[in-house]
């Protein structure tokens, strides 16, 4: 069997990596105080950034969790500031709920919203099941909320948004209040539930990609900073204190990508172990990142604190994301009772 | 309205790139091969043609069996078809040789419009268009920088070191373009889904008629006779200010006659 990706889903990162170093170079980052640029990312929505996962019917592509990973590892390498994370896991959730029927009024608005946000001409966020905040909610046409075990579309207009503080400020969070009658359900009961499941493991496999993609640029950077820097009269990569320091941090990020590949795999195939693979890929993702940014802030010489410097628009990006969604604790314990559930259930007789 | 764009692999300019020491061509191995640049002005200029004059857009590259990638680029930027012109006895061949090659492949296709880009990355002749427009006997118009048909007329406007010529010719005609014609499109996924569907003609020389006596190392009319790396740049010159720093920075322009 081969688990390789196939030759168009290298040739549309290829295509984001190749938008991305026109349109998010670190100056437009920086300049994206917002964190959103309704330019750039109705580019990307041209391209399919926004509609992959989309059904079909609901003009999207129809495809899946794989043909997304490398593209969104793209978009943490340029420290892309829209939230392709939180968009495409809602954009998927809601055209699942379309999909399988799970609705309760409002389909038609429901299919103009999805269209919309397939097209880039609107946003879809969603609140993850482990946060307290939700990401991006003030740039959002509607928001994909649960409420007591039942799952929302709520009109942004319709909802009071109290900004929250953010160590990644492009990346806004807001506290969301929101009347019920303010919101339409899509799912309940058993299917709320597996919505919660579906929306936790997407918003983990992505951002996890994600990570990755910044972690990347974070070693790249630091490694070609390590050779120009001269002290002692030599590059200082050429001291054994910087070099092990970065090659740690690149095993980690190589050694956590696989996982990430094999949490999509298992997502995109429904594997039993879906839920597993996801927390071990997000953990390790979490982990590898965070060492990342902590090695190239310190082979910097600590410049990276600064607003001024590039590395610090990727170490916010790292520090945010490697908590949002699950940091690694928490998705070790998830993987740790998966196992031991397991391990109590061979022993029952 | 036919068009066929003329693409070429070349080595990415982002890498070190290499002659072979065997026999002084390109040393394909040594780098990464990518579409040449300047070809995806010329692939988007002709969907911009195709989208307001309707027909189909056909890719023409004439190169090894790596030369795939930079089809499949094109077709999933939205050309409709291609053809590939390979065969070992093309290896070697000088712009004149490209040119005939080219010119003979054409034959294969119907065509009103042929558009490529202005000059390759690697070699840089840029003649490869006037020499095929010369093979096809058909009006060339070079560097352009804006193009419009209508009906069977083309005007373009020609690029030059003072502004712009407007030239005119009636179909079928060879233009080339610049880079200040378009904004390329990125390939999408749908684009890139739908690439792998699209007819891809494989073309030996026997098929495209082409004289074996024509094409080649052996047969070129021109020939590499040696190369050699670059030197490494030499270290500049540093003046010590002792107060008489402008006068030493205008005496090194004079010298050099830029003042």
């Amino acid at each position: 069997m081969d688990f390789s990706f196939t030759v168009e889903q290298h040739d549309f990162a290829a295509a984001v990596a190749e938008l991305l170093r026109t349109h998010c170079t670190p100056e437009h980052v920086r300049a994206t105080k917002s964190g959103f640029d309704r330019d750039r990312w109705k580019r990307l929505a041209d391209i399919g950034m926004a509609s992959v996962c989309v059904p079909e019917p609901h003009g999207g592509l129809g495809g899946d969790d794989l043909d997304l990973l490398l593209a969104v590892e793209e978009c943490g390498s340029a420290a892309l500031p829209e939230p392709v994370v939180e968009s495409t896991t809602a954009a998927t959730a809601l055209g699942a709920a379309m999909e399988s029927g799970a609705r309760d009024g409002g389909h038609a608005d429901h299919a103009v919203l999805l269209a919309r946000a397939a097209e880039g001409d609107a946003l879809l966020t969603v609140s993850a099941p482990t946060d307290p905040y939700v990401a991006a909610a003030d740039h959002a046409a509607a928001l994909l909320l649960e409420r007591e075990g039942a799952w929302y579309v709520v009109d942004r207009d319709r909802a009071a948004l109290t900004p929250q503080p953010s160590v990644d400020a492009p990346r806004t969070l807001f506290t969301v209040e929101w009347d019920s009658d303010g919101g339409t359900l899509i799912a309940r009961g058993e299917a709320a539930r597996a919505m919660s499941a579906a929306v936790l493991n997407r918003g983990a496999l992505l951002s996890g990609a994600y990570l990755l993609g910044a972690a990347r640029r974070l070693i790249e950077m630091s490694v070609s900073y390590a050779k120009d820097r001269i002290q002692f009269g030599r590059p200082i990569g050429s001291f054994q204190a910087v070099k092990h320091h970065l090659a740690d941090a690149f095993v980690a990020v190589e050694f956590a990508r696989p996982q990430v590949w094999r949490a999509g795999y298992s997502l995109t195939s429904g594997a039993a172990t879906a839920d597993r693979d996801v927390s071990a890929a997000k953990a390790s993702a979490s982990a590898a990142a965070e060492r990342a940014a902590a090695v190239a802030l310190q082979v910097h010489g600590a410049i990276g604190y600064t607003h001024e410097s590039d590395l610090h628009l990727w170490l916010t990006k790292v520090w945010a994301l490697s908590r949002a969604w699950g940091n690694a604790e928490w998705h070790r314990g998830r993987v740790a009772s998966s196992l031991i559930d397991q391990r109590l259930t061979a022993r029952l007789p | 309205m036919n068009i066929v764009v003329l693409v070429k692999q070349v080595p990415d300019t982002a890498t070190e790139r290499k002659l072979s020491s065997d026999d002084n061509t390109l040393d394909r191995a040594a780098s990464d091969g990518v579409i040449n640049e300047l070809d995806e002005y010329a692939i988007e200029e002709a969907l911009l043609l195709r989208e307001k004059h309707g027909g189909e857009v056909t890719v023409l590259t004439m190169g090894p069996d790596q030369a795939t990638d930079s089809i499949r680029k094109a077709l999933s930027m939205g050309a409709d078809k291609a053809v590939h012109l390979s065969d070992e006895a093309l290896h070697g061949s000088d712009a004149l040789q490209t040119a005939y090659a080219l010119s003979k492949a054409l034959g294969t296709v119907e065509f009103d419009l042929v558009v490529l880009g202005s000059e390759s990355t690697d070699a840089r002749t840029g003649v490869v268009g006037a020499a095929l427009a010369e093979y096809l006997g058909l009006p060339q118009l070079t560097l352009a920088g804006k193009v419009d048909v209508d009906g069977s007329a083309i005007k373009v406007q020609r690029q030059t070191d003072y502004g712009y010529d407007v030239v005119e010719a009636q179909l079928p005609a060879v233009v080339s373009v610049v880079e200040k014609i378009n904004e390329p499109r990125y390939p999408s996924f749908k684009l890139i889904m739908q690439a792998k569907k699209k007819p891809v003609q494989k073309l030996a020389i026997a098929d495209a008629g082409i004289d074996a006596a024509g094409v080649g190392l052996a047969n070129a009319t021109t020939e590499t006779v040696d190369f050699a790396a670059a030197p490494p740049r030499a270290a500049g010159t540093v003046v010590q200010d002792e107060g008489d720093g402008g006068v030493k920075a205008a005496d090194f322009l004079a010298e050099k006659k830029f003042v």
